[in-house]
This record gives C-alpha cells, sequence and structure tokens, in this order.
C-alpha cells in the first residue's frame, strides 16, 4: 500500500494536476508515408531514393522538435516517425544494393553487352543453353 | 471490373530499368502480379512476384494504423515492412542466381 501511495503521489502532481494537450510530432504521417513508399517505388527512376531520403530529412527535422521538448508530443505519432525513418533507411540500402550491382555488373561484362543475355552468361561463366538463351 | 484489368493490362508502366538496361529490377513484376490478384489468381500472383501479397498487407495496415492509432502499430509496420524488403531480396537473389534478370 505504501508503494503505490508513493508511485501515485508524483503521478498527481506532475501529470494529473497539470494536464498538457499533446500533439503529433512534426512530419510523423509523412515520414511514415514516405518511408513504406520507398520501396514499391525504389526502382521507379530512383524515385525510392528520393522518397527516402526526403523522409529522412523531413524525420530529422521532427526528430528536433521532438527531442526540445518530448512531452509536448504524442508517443505513438513518435513511434511511427522511428518507424518511418527505419523504412527509409531500408528503402536507401535497397536502392543502393540494387545500383551497386548494375554498376559491378556494368563494368565487369561491359555496358554495351547489356541487353545480350547469351554475352551476358558467357562472361559470366555460364551456358546460356542451360537457361533457354 | 473486366474492362478495367483490361484497361490496366494496357497500360502498365515499363520498367525503366528493363527499358534502359534491359534487366529486371527488384521490382519487376510486381505490376503484373497485382494484375493477377486482381484476377482472383493468388497463386500467379505469388509466383510473378512473392511480395506483392506482405505488400498489400503493409500499405492497408499502415492506412488503417494512421486512421485508428493502435497500440503497437508502429512496430507491426515495422516488421511486415522488413519481412517485405526480405522477400524481396530473397527473390531477386533467385533470380539473379537463375539467370532471370537477363
Amino acid at each position: 500500500m505504501e508503494e503505490n501511495y508513493l508511485n501515485e503521489k508524483p503521478l498527481e502532481d506532475s501529470v494529473y494536476s497539470e494536464p498538457q494537450r499533446q500533439t503529433a510530432v512534426p512530419n510523423a504521417v509523412l515520414v511514415l508515408i514516405l518511408g513504406i513508399l520507398s520501396i514499391p517505388t525504389c526502382c521507379c527512376y530512383g524515385a525510392g531514393l528520393i522518397f527516402a531520403i526526403i523522409a529522412l530529412v523531413l524525420a530529422s527535422s521532427g526528430l528536433k522538435a521532438y527531442r526540445a521538448a518530448p512531452e509536448k508530443y504524442t508517443p505513438g505519432s513518435y513511434s511511427n516517425l522511428s518507424a518511418g525513418k527505419i523504412c527509409a533507411w531500408i528503402g536507401i540500402v535497397l536502392s543502393v544494393v540494387y545500383i551497386g550491382y548494375i554498376v559491378w555488373l556494368g563494368f565487369y561484362i561491359g555496358w554495351e553487352n547489356f541487353g545480350n543475355p547469351e554475352v551476358i552468361l558467357d562472361r559470366l561463366g555460364v551456358d546460356p543453353s542451360k537457361y533457354g538463351y | 471490373m473486366e474492362g478495367v484489368i483490361e484497361w490496366i493490362s494496357r497500360h502498365l508502366l515499363t520498367c525503366p530499368s528493363r527499358y534502359f538496361l534491359h534487366l529486371d529490377c527488384p521490382g519487376c513484376g510486381l505490376q503484373r502480379s497485382i494484375l493477377a490478384l486482381l484476377q482472383g489468381d493468388v497463386e500467379g500472383s505469388f509466383r510473378l512476384y512473392p511480395a506483392t501479397l506482405p505488400m498489400i498487407f503493409t500499405f492497408i495496415f499502415t492506412a488503417l494504423h494512421l486512421k485508428y492509432d493502435f497500440k503497437n502499430g508502429a512496430l507491426i509496420i515495422k516488421c511486415s515492412y522488413i519481412l517485405t524488403v526480405a522477400v524481396i531480396i530473397t527473390f531477386y537473389i533467385y533470380k539473379i542466381l537463375n539467370h532471370k534478370i537477363f
């Protein structure tokens, strides 16, 4: 009982006696949406990379506002913001890995051979006829 | 509905990677897969692009979460997003290893 009393008192003093209106962290929803959209658009003319970078920029300004005064914002919107940020980072990693693979392939087999599966497979040391080319 | 599906199938976006580099990108197959799903062919949709279903789940769940603010919504979104990306990467590596992207 005594423990409960001790636990409840500071709550009454700090939270219930002075109710604060919490708002959503700025950009939280936008960061989440852009972060998620960065995946299906990862190959759409580089749109995924652009979405992910915009999401990270918006997330950093939102985080700055949140860190300055965490009590002003709802915890839910903060977790939306951090989820969006993680999604954006994954989107960036996926885009970069894909672009890296293409660049490696380009230098390894020669850019002029793109669109010529027989030559590509030959350069990769694979028998093209095995794969129906 | 059939008219809509036919219209979509005639207006699929050309993948820039396919167009300029003649290579499949990690997103290739998504549109055909969605089309198969619209026609009710779940298995065909999975064969064309296995990440379609988790991706659609992520979108719908995110929309619902933003409207209704579920308790562990952000965590579920993160998990389903990571699952989707894992499926995309696995499928792309499978295509690379089987030389299906050229």
